[in-house]
This record gives C-alpha cells, sequence and structure tokens, in this order.
C-alpha cells in the first residue's frame, strides 16, 4: 500500500538520466520543488545505483549470482536459455527496500529502491537542502542493504568492501594503515611502522586548515612527549633524538601522485612543513606540522587493536609488520598469511625465539579475534598442499 | 573527522525518484509547464490501460518526466489537453 495514497495522489516519475538531471537542478539552486506550490509534497520513491565495470581479471559472475542467491535467501533469480542469472532481484517489491543485481554489457547494475517511510524521511532532507545528509543516508543505507544481502567474498563487491572499510568506525587508539603495496618492500620496517604509529596518533588532532593550490592541509600542533608516551617509548634523550630524526625525514618519504589523464596529474607531500621546536634548552620539545588532509580524514580501510599500536622488541615489531601486510592487501576479505615464509626468517635463530615469535603469531591473531578485526575462520594449507578448516588457534612448537 | 558521505566519492548514482502529491491530479497541466521550463518534456501513464500519451513535448528537449494515473478519467473529464497540445 502506499502512504497517504488516493485517486487524486499524482504521481510524477523521473526516471535514470531524467532523475539525475532533476537532482542536479535541485542540488546546484537552479530549480527548488516548493516552485510548485504544494502542500504534503512527498518522495514516493528512490533508486540508487552502483556501476561496476568487469575487469579483465575478473573470476565467473555467474558462480557470484548463484552464490548472492543462497546467501540472500529470499532472492528470485530471472534466468536465461542457459539458465545463467540475468537479474536477482532480494526481498519483496512492496517492501520499503528491495534490491536488484542487473547484468549490463560489460558491468554489473547494483539497485537499491527505496520507497514508503524511508523515502520520505528522505524527502524532507531533499526538500528542506540538507543534501550532504541526503546522499550521507542514501548511501550507507545503499551499502547495508547489499552487505547484508549479497555474497561477499568475490571481486564483484570489491567496492563494497572499500567502502565499508573506509566508513567503518575507528577507535581512537587503534593503529591504522592504507592498502599497502610496493611502499612496504622499498621501506625500513622502523620507519614504516613509525610511520603507521604517526598517523595514526594524528588523525585525533584537529587543527588549523589552509588550501595550497588546491590541495587542502591542516597544521597540528603537539608535544613530542605524547607520542612517545602514546607508541609506549621512553622518554629518554636517545629517544628523543630518535623521534626528531623520523619527523627531519618524513620529508623524504615519496610523493602522492595522483594521474587524471595523459596530460594531467597532481603530486603533492604527505607533510610540506615540519617545525620541531624547543622554547627553552630544558623545555619541551614542540612539533608543529602540516598533514595532507586526506590523511586526517579517518577514511583509512584498515585498523588493528590498541597491542598494535606499540611493539616489544624487533621480533614483535617484524611479527605485527607480517600481520599487517598480509591483512592490508587489496579489496578481498579473504587474507592470506604466509606462516612458514615468515618463519623461515628466523631458522637460524634459538629455538626459544623462534617458540617467542610464533607465540606472538598466535597472540596477535587472538587479540584480531577479540578486537572483532577479523573472525575466527581459518583455512591451513599444509606441505602437502591439503586444506583443514579451523576455528581456534593452538600453538604448536 | 568523520565527513558525510557523498554520491560522487563512491560512484553511486540516483536511477529513479518519484514525487508523490496528493490532490493534485487537477494540476496536470500546470506542473509539466513548469517543468518544461526546466528543460522536461512530459507524458501521461495510464496504469489502467497501460498507456501513454505525450503532452508536452519539445523534441530539443532530452529528459522527460511521466505523470502516472490510475485511470484515463483525468483525460475525458479534461480533454483541454488535446486541444492545447494536438
Amino acid at each position: 500500500m502506499i502512504l497517504g495514497w488516493n485517486k487524486e495522489t499524482l504521481f510524477i516519475q523521473f526516471s535514470g538520466d531524467n532523475s539525475r538531471y532533476l537532482y542536479f537542478l535541485i542540488t546546484n539552486g537552479s530549480f527548488f520543488i516548493s516552485q510548485l506550490n504544494c502542500q504534503n509534497i512527498k518522495i514516493g520513491r528512490i533508486d540508487i545505483q552502483y556501476i561496476r565495470t568487469n575487469k579483465t581479471n575478473d573470476t565467473d559472475v555467474n558462480e557470484f549470482l548463484e552464490k548472492s542467491l543462497q546467501v540472500s535467501k529470499d532472492g528470485i533469480p530471472q534466468r536465461d536459455e542457459n539458465d545463467n542469472i540475468q537479474t536477482l532481484a532480494i526481498g519483496k517489491r512492496e517492501n520499503a527496500y528491495y534490491i536488484r543485481i542487473y547484468k549490463m554489457d560489460s558491468a554489473l547494475k547494483f539497485e537499491l529502491e527505496i520507497k514508503k517511510r524511508p523515502a520520505q524521511h528522505l524527502g524532507l532532507l531533499l526538500l528542506n537542502g540538507s543534501y550532504q545528509e541526503f546522499e550521507d543516508y542514501i548511501s550507507k543505507s545503499f551499502v547495508k542493504h547489499f552487505w547484508k544481502s549479497i555474497f561477499l567474498e568475490t571481486c564483484f563487491t570489491d567496492w563494497l568492501n572499500y567502502f565499508l572499510r573506509a566508513h567503518s568506525s575507528k577507535p581512537q587508539k587503534h593503529l591504522v594503515t592504507s592498502y599497502l603495496q610496493e611502499y612496504f618492500a622499498t621501506s625500513e620496517n622502523l620507519k614504516f611502522y613509525r610511520l603507521l604509529q604517526f598517523i595514526s596518533f594524528v588523525r585525533i588532532y584537529s587543527g588549523k586548515k589552509e588550501i595550497v593550490n588546491g590541495q587542502s592541509y591542516i597544521t597540528v600542533q603537539f608535544r613530542l612527549l605524547d607520542f612517545m608516551k602514546t607508541v609506549n617509548c621512553q622518554a629518554n634523550s636517545y629517544q628523543r633524538q630518535q623521534f626528531l630524526q623520523f619527523f627531519n625525514q618524513l620529508q623524504s618519504l615519496p610523493p602522492f601522485r595522483e594521474k587524471f589523464a595523459d596530460r594531467k596529474f597532481r603530486q603533492l607531500l604527505f607533510f610540506p612543513v615540519v617545525n620541531a621546536i624547543q622554547e627553552t634548552k630544558r623545555g619541551p620539545w614542540i612539533i608543529q606540522i602540516s598533514v595532507a588532509e586526506h590523511l586526517m580524514k579517518d577514511a583509512y580501510p584498515f585498523h588493528l587493536p590498541p597491542s598494535f599500536f606499540t611493539y616489544s622488541n624487533t621480533m614483535n615489531l617484524d611479527v605485527k609488520l607480517s600481520i599487517i601486510q598480509a591483512l592490508a592487501q587489496e579489496y578481498s576479505i579473504q587474507k592470506i598469511y604466509y606462516v612458514q615464509s615468515f618463519l623461515n626468517q628466523f631458522v637460524k635463530r634459538r629455538h626459544s625465539i623462534q617458540a617467542n615469535i610464533k607465540r606472538d603469531i598466535i597472540h596477535e591473531f587472538q587479540n584480531l579475534i577479540k578486537f572483532k578485526i577479523i573472525e575466527s575462520r581459518f583455512l591451513f594449507q599444509g606441505k602437502d598442499n591439503q586444506l583443514f578448516r579451523k576455528i581456534f588457534l593452538k600453538l604448536k612448537i | 573527522m568523520q565527513e558525510l558521505i557523498n554520491f560522487k566519492d563512491q560512484n553511486l548514482n540516483l536511477d529513479y525518484l518519484t514525487l508523490n502529491i496528493p490532490n493534485s491530479v487537477g494540476r496536470i497541466l500546470e506542473f509539466a509547464e513548469i517543468f518544461f521550463r526546466y528543460g522536461f518534456n512530459s507524458k501521461v501513464f495510464y496504469v489502467e490501460t497501460n498507456k501513454s500519451q505525450i503532452i508536452l513535448e519539445d523534441k530539443k528537449l532530452s529528459h522527460t518526466l511521466t505523470f502516472r494515473l490510475e485511470s484515463d478519467s483525468w483525460l475525458e473529464q479534461r480533454n483541454i489537453v488535446y486541444s492545447i497540445f494536438r
């Protein structure tokens, strides 16, 4: 039943590109719905879509749709003459939310139809000119419904995993990181870890925003000692020099480069200005640093529990980095940790050290489970390539 | 800093929008003219007969909206549409 419907209710429908054009007119201030001079005008239906273009290394789309049909429970497939799903609808059409996935020529279209009270609520935001809130609400609703309804362990939901990671809540005491690619292999472990610690530390600060040639930077100020304490480092003269050296070397990081087209790119520094100041001889060191705004936005895809904010020794640092490296890879929700390959680095070390490293690995994975960063579903591959599942991790030395 | 999410950053797009306006079937022409000024042609779709009819069109315009009606009684009562736009 359509709420508030009667025979005299008029439905004005804008489909596809027409809806986008109307929305463009509304949001850029060219057209106001109030110009229709109507009382009680409501939004009856909003469809939102994401189109994922097929990629060369994609897996079988039919398998993805079949598995999504199994996950959804209330999915209704439309099949072609070869029995392959062409469209998968999830839920009942008359529900307030209704999902469809369409096969297109060289893409998949993911669509959410919003009706009834949620559409009316969103309509109020649109009518009141709260466009940012309108888009925020719809975007979150879109992701939430697909996340609950379809198969996620596939390349076809890479966009969804990316969104969920970027917008999930990341507690202040957690270590954050982005997707790690070549940079990881070329950087010194400690230098790289210190950088992760620093961006995790500084993201909670607010500061003065400045725009340089279209790029926003936020200048923050903090006591060096506060950073050292946060990463559980002793405040002695040697360590202080090490940390000052870290800030001294920040600008040697490779620049961030965005390529927009063959003839257009932008390159920027993450930390263009770093000031370290000690106002009196025995006074505290103050760090003033300008940070590229997107490093402060909290949109990091991955976060790790507080135990990852610090490390107890170099072995522990290696263990943590190896786990971070395994987790922070691309979009898949299934991660591979090469245990033996990691342990092989230590075969010449004392047996007790190797045992400690194994304990560290187990301990950190248990922490990840405890903080719900990962689920306790493990698939082990033995030397004979046999796979076996485990729910709990046990130490076997 | 938690920022609001926008369509552009997420590559999301609207694909359908319906305005429900109570007690307004008699104002179709008025609305069609308003939207026409903003680049929309108009047509009416009669649910009962599953038929569509263009009521205001300039072929240079590339956008169209649809007034959805449960029956074609509107047409019978308001044949003025024909006289103006035929």
